[in-house]
């Protein structure tokens, strides 16, 4: 039986390659838009005042709180309606995804910001240092180390949130595993190989932020 | 909910255990069901499980068993961290004055732990109550795929979709209020 399982995957490895590329893509793509937002909402959250402020809140309240799943068929049933104009498939995942991502991202940016204390700008300052060299030399280094780990986790979770997206059609692991499972009936084998896939990616993020963090532990002393 | 609960306290006892396989067994368990998403998790155990065991489920049942099985998984990862957070002498101290086991599980070690574990626990319980959407995608009869239904009948997906993400919004924030109020009222005093 696992021969016969395993033959079955090698033999739609191509289609399977392609959905993993697929997935990463997604991901990698909607994390980099999340976190611009996030740094940005963070920044205004952080240094705007009025209503530019309450938008930041409210947008991090909001993407928060709705579910992914919510939010995804919501931009994919109420969007095209609302602004007379369809994107794909794709590009509404992507969108969401980076929204969501740059929600969480803000309020991990704004702890590792805040958790600096007063004392290390105060004293960056008295030292004479410039404001870019302040926030280069003194703040961003510490404040970095400070937001990985939260970040790693949030890719994880960006990573198992790219499987929602097979609900709307894009053709990423889950989906196709669905595709193929529908046609051959072997769901078993598929669901087992992308299973594998997700978490062979996700471990793998998760090791390579290890070695990350632990370099940089390893530079402060 | 309840179920994960149960087996997250059993996995959190492999976790911590003095026999390094079992404490090997249990985190290689939790980390397999952390690491992978939800939905490959619930098509696994709907599609797959039978072919496997021969014994079917309905959606609802899968759904079920799923969110179960992962909830326990996370839930093994802060019971163990919070039981691990007791400082050892807390222990010690209860065996130098002679305390029984049950006492020095119940009176001791427990109540400290179980301060130090709410906070993350209340939020794993606002991340499945978010998490029970993705549901609607085997036609579990929750909210989002009942207000789906209704966007399809109704043809009016817009206010109907918006209506339904009000709701969780309301919910979800709400039960994140209630668990910033629980995360104050329990901090320890002494820190």
């Amino acid at each position: 039986m696992i021969y016969a399982s395993l033959s079955l995957v090698i033999r739609y490895w191509g289609i399977l390659q392609q959905a993993f590329v697929t997935t990463v893509i997604i991901c990698a793509v909607s994390g980099a838009i999340g976190l611009t937002i996030g740094l940005f909402i963070c920044l205004i959250k952080m240094y705007a005042r009025g209503p530019l402020r309450y938008f930041a809140v409210c947008y991090i309240e909001i993407f928060r709180a709705v579910p992914e799943i919510v939010l995804i068929f919501w931009a994919y049933s109420c969007l095209p309606l609302l602004l007379n104009f369809k994107a794909s498939d794709e590009t509404t995942g992507i969108l969401i995804l980076a929204c969501v991502t740059g929600a969480f991202s803000a309020e991990i940016f704004r702890a590792g910001l805040e958790s600096i204390p007063r004392g290390q700008y105060e004293a960056a300052d008295a030292l004479g240092l410039s404001l870019f060299w302040i926030w280069y030399s003194a703040i961003l280094p510490q404040a970095v180390r400070r937001v990985l780990v939260p970040l790693v986790m949030l890719g994880a979770d960006l990573i198992k949130g790219s499987s929602l997206l097979s609900a709307i059609g894009v053709r990423e692991l889950t989906g196709v595993a669905l595709d193929l499972g529908s046609t051959t009936y072997r769901y078993f084998e598929f669901f087992s190989a992308i299973a594998v896939a997700y978490y062979v990616l996700i471990s793998a993020i998760q090791f390579l932020a290890g070695l990350a963090s632990r370099r940089m532990v390893g530079v402060r002393r | 909910m309840l179920f994960g609960l149960l087996l997250g306290a059993l996995l959190a006892a492999g976790r911590i255990s003095r026999f390094r396989l079992l404490r090997w067994a249990t985190a290689f368990y939790a980390n397999v069901w952390v690491n992978t998403p939800l939905l490959v998790q619930l098509f696994w155990i709907h599609f797959a499980l039978p072919y496997l065991t021969g014994v079917s489920t309905t959606a609802s049942e899968s759904g079920i068993i799923t969110i179960s099985l992962q909830a326990g998984a996370y839930m093994s990862g802060v019971i163990s961290a919070g039981l691990v957070a007791v400082p050892k002498g807390q222990g010690e101290a209860s065996d130098a004055l002679g305390l029984s086991s049950w006492h020095r599980w119940g009176d001791i070690i427990l109540p400290q732990a179980l301060r130090i574990m709410v906070p993350p626990l209340a939020n794993l319980v606002i991340a499945y109550f978010k998490l029970s959407a993705i549901l609607s995608i085997l036609a579990v009869p929750e909210l989002m795929t009942t207000s789906l239904q209704i966007a399809n009948l109704s043809y009016k997906p817009v206010e109907v979709l918006t209506a339904s993400a009000g709701v969780y919004l309301l919910v979800a924030w709400g039960l994140s209020r209630i668990a910033q109020k629980l995360e104050l009222a329990l901090r320890n005093p002494a820190r």
